[in-house]
């Protein structure tokens, strides 16, 4: 332990993805002092570490672009619309969902930004460690980051990971995948340069080139519609997600098998494009991502669970904090997507009780480690929703009851 | 506090980038209607005149009186929402 000694904030979020933005800038605006540890050496999550270069969830279903995420997401998309990228919704032309497209380097300096505009204390390539608890509370975390190791106290807590590491280290049962254990597939995205803009996309091309890749490559894909692909906003080149990979645990060494295939893959389907489909003659990997896309891992216990039937059903309740509106995407099977609907006015409300941890008074969730059953999960992990939730967990981490109660007369 | 509706309601809203009291209050300004976000309903009328001497409402650069009219205009429950609020801002503003 480092002797660097023990400061103290209002929030301590853990992750700078959408939802630790969220939950970083809604405690913020709710007056309390913030610091958010990220891993990595920028922000962003999945947008900026997996090459996921589109927020879902911020907009409903339906012919129109309906816009169901706003609060302070808009802030976020304020900044990196003031840097140049247009953030209009798009309508993907394979699923047609409403997406905002996204140019990752533009997110990182936006988000940078906006988180300090906030007051929002920012320390990268600093994890959570360990934790200091209580029987129903958390006191402390150890942060481990370049200096060693120091602890940092707090009212509240938020974890953003992802993959619910702060409720794992605070010593919380977390469930892995959905009940049977089985984990939703990761995704390996990719940016493709040295395409000739004046040729239009083929997808029929390139369905009939992976058919035939399919049967000798050494990466066959279950995508059999060209998978998702767009031109890279500001950049031009373009983004492409045809790779998918089964997870079958969370250790190291099966995410170092996922990443090593995805980059395999990466350069087999370029190459296929170089050969096969016109207009990628000489087309080059531009980049994979920091990291494979990670769709599905821990689940943290929380205070109740969002269900598909909640979500098919558009469940409207007076405890709701956020909306939920992307369709349920399946991806039990790899590379095979299933869409379900949501139901109602096209979303659901997600309770409070998704973000508070069971066990724990003081830990919050946001983004994907709410609580929801597996289906309703295949809608929440998305970045617009995750914005929404963490936004709810930070003002509710920064705002306890009995500081407003306290007040009344 | 979270039991209370009111700000279940404030923050779905706020998440959703909704301004839900504009709707029910047409022509107040708009840091009224963002207090107004946090409407809940069990506080006491009688607090009014108080609040409105606050600080929180300083802070937004309203006038005392304008404040109170447009307070003491709104229906109860909304108004006594308006007052929790201003309440909270003030903790917020003091910590």
């Amino acid at each position: 332990m480092s002797s660097k000694p023990e400061s103290d904030h209002d929030v301590v979020v853990a992750g700078g993805g959408a939802g630790g933005i969220g939950a970083a800038l809604g405690a913020a605006k709710a007056g309390a002092r913030v610091l958010l540890v990220e891993k990595y050496g920028f922000l962003g999550g999945a947008a900026t570490s997996s090459n996921v270069l589109a927020y879902c969830g911020f907009y409903k279903q339906g012919p129109e672009p309906v816009k169901v995420v706003g609060g302070v997401a808009d802030l976020v998309l304020d900044e990196i619309k003031g840097l140049g990228l247009g953030c209009e919704p798009f309508r993907s032309p394979t699923t047609d969902n409403w997406i905002i497209l996204l140019e990752p380097e533009t997110v990182k300096l936006a988000l940078d930004r906006v988180l300090d505009a906030h007051g929002v204390q920012v320390l990268l390539h600093t994890r959570v460690a360990a934790v200091s608890r209580t029987a129903d509370r958390l006191q402390a975390v150890t942060l481990a980051g370049m200096e060693g190791r120091w602890r940092v106290a707090a009212e509240a807590f938020v974890d953003a990971t992802g993959d619910a590491n702060l409720a794992l280290i605070a010593g919380l049962p977390c469930r892995t995948g959905d009940d049977a254990g089985y984990l939703q597939a990761a995704t390996g995205p990719i940016r493709v340069g040295g395409r000739d803009r004046s040729v239009p996309i083929d997808r029929a091309r390139i369905v009939a080139a992976f058919k035939e890749y399919n049967w000798t490559g050494a990466h066959p894909t279950a995508r059999q519609d060209g998978g998702i692909f767009a031109e890279v906003p500001v950049a031009g080149d373009m983004w492409w997600m045809m790779y998918d990979h089964e997870l079958v645990d969370l250790t190291s060494k099966s995410f170092t098998q996922a990443e090593m295939a995805a980059r395999s893959a990466a350069g087999d389907y370029v190459k296929v494009l170089r050969e096969r489909v016109p207009g990628f003659e000489n087309a080059f990997l531009l980049q994979t991502g920091p990291q494979i896309g990670i769709r599905e891992s821990r689940h943290p216990p929380a205070r109740y669970e969002l269900t598909g039937e909640d979500l098919l059903s558009g469940r409207r309740r007076p405890d709701g904090i956020a909306r939920a509106a992307w369709p349920m995407e399946d991806h039990s099977v790899p590379g095979r997507p299933v869409y379900r609907s949501i139901g109602g006015e096209g979303f659901a409300d997600i309770p409070l009780d998704c973000l508070r941890a069971l066990g724990l008074e003081n830990l919050y969730y946001a983004g994907r480690t709410i609580g929801a059953d597996a289906a309703a999960y295949a809608s929440i992990r998305v970045m617009g929703t995750a914005f929404a939730t963490g936004e709810a967990a930070g003002t509710a981490a920064a705002g306890p009851d009995d500081r407003i109660e306290g007040t009344a007369t | 506090m979270w039991r209370k509706s009111g700000r279940f309601q404030s923050l779905a809203h706020a998440t959703a980038g909704e301004m839900p009291a504009k709707r029910s209050c047409p022509g107040i300004s708009r840091d009224i209607a963002l207090l107004l976000l946090f409407a809940t309903d069990d506080l006491a009328a009688e607090s009014v005149a108080g609040t409105c001497n606050s600080e929180a409402v300083s802070h937004h650069g309203l006038e005392r009186d304008f404040c109170s009219s447009v307070i003491l205009s709104l229906p109860i429950p909304i108004m006594c929402g308006a007052i929790s609020a201003i309440q909270g801002h003030v903790l917020g503003l003091r910590r």
